[in-house]
């Protein structure tokens, strides 16, 4: 899954209300290997960051960790395939995201 | 020219509406390595702070900050006693231990506008027992098994906001305006 053209790569984001860890379980069933971690600080909250590649495809999870409102707002970003996206989103859906 | 900062998503999404409109657009980008004090022990969350849980010691996060074991700070070539305040928010300029991080600001201008995201990734500590070189008076010096505090700088590739071969990124140094 993780060949095939650069130029076939698009690009998504998607805040998502859904535990990241079943975000995570179904980019390792993708064949996405973690690549590295880093805390990431961003509007002033902290974020831990993951970031899973496949091939030329990268999806980076951030997960705000720390002292935060009630909901939390983890955001998805994917370069990838049109199917790694759709496939995402399948997942999000489950837990009630809409995303566009 | 007005410019607007933006989150990850928001500039992501921003981006995608522009190249799904088939337009090319040059991003540019400026990495910057800082050590100015801006985050030190006290500002950090429950789960970073874990991290550095062998050397230091506070009741929660904004609180003040103490040495739990002497230990020597390689990145600032500094030596912490047990109990020296490391870091306190009601002071942040007098006892400090800075955590160094890398600045990484995105930004692109469309019809005189510009999008911005700036974030920053901090270096990952790296606690070890090691032997050094202490001087206990004027005259003596004695070798010393102690922790020692390093500072990782993060993989180049956790800086990147990864974009799609269309577009075109520009690293850059500083923006100045004419």
């Amino acid at each position: 899954m993780g060949g095939g053209r650069k130029s076939d790569l698009r690009l998504k984001s998607m805040p998502s209300m859904a535990p990241l860890a079943i975000v995570e379980a179904r980019l390792l069933e993708l064949g996405f290997t973690l690549t590295s971690e880093a805390t990431v600080v961003s509007d002033n909250r902290f974020w831990r960051r993951k970031l899973y590649t496949n091939g030329c495809e990268v999806v980076t999870l951030s997960d705000e960790i720390g002292k935060f409102y009630h909901l939390k707002d983890p955001v998805i970003t994917i370069c990838g395939k049109e199917r790694t996206i759709q496939a995402i989103r399948n997942i999000l859906s489950l837990f009630g995201d809409k995303v566009s | 020219m007005p410019s607007y900062d933006c989150n990850e998503h928001q500039f992501v999404e921003n981006l995608r509406r522009i190249l799904d409109s088939k337009l090319r657009v040059i991003v540019n980008r400026m990495i910057v390595q800082r050590d100015d004090g801006k985050y030190g022990l006290s500002h950090l969350p429950d789960q970073e702070f874990k991290k550095y849980e062998v050397v230091a010691y506070r009741k929660h996060q904004r609180a003040t900050v103490y040495a739990k074991v002497p230990f020597y700070d390689e990145l600032h070539k500094r030596l912490y006693m047990q109990d020296d305040i490391l870091h306190s928010p009601k002071n942040p300029g007098r006892y400090h231990l800075s955590i160094p991080y890398v600045n990484v600001e995105y930004r692109f201008t469309l019809w005189g506008e510009t999008y911005r995201h700036e974030f920053d990734v901090l270096y990952e500590p790296q606690i070890r027992l090691d032997r050094k070189e202490i001087v206990a008076t004027k005259s003596e010096k004695k070798v010393a098994l102690i922790h020692v505090l390093n500072f990782i700088p993060p993989p180049q590739h956790v800086l990147e906001i990864h974009l799609p071969p269309s577009t075109i990124v520009f690293d850059v140094c500083r923006l100045s305006r004419v």
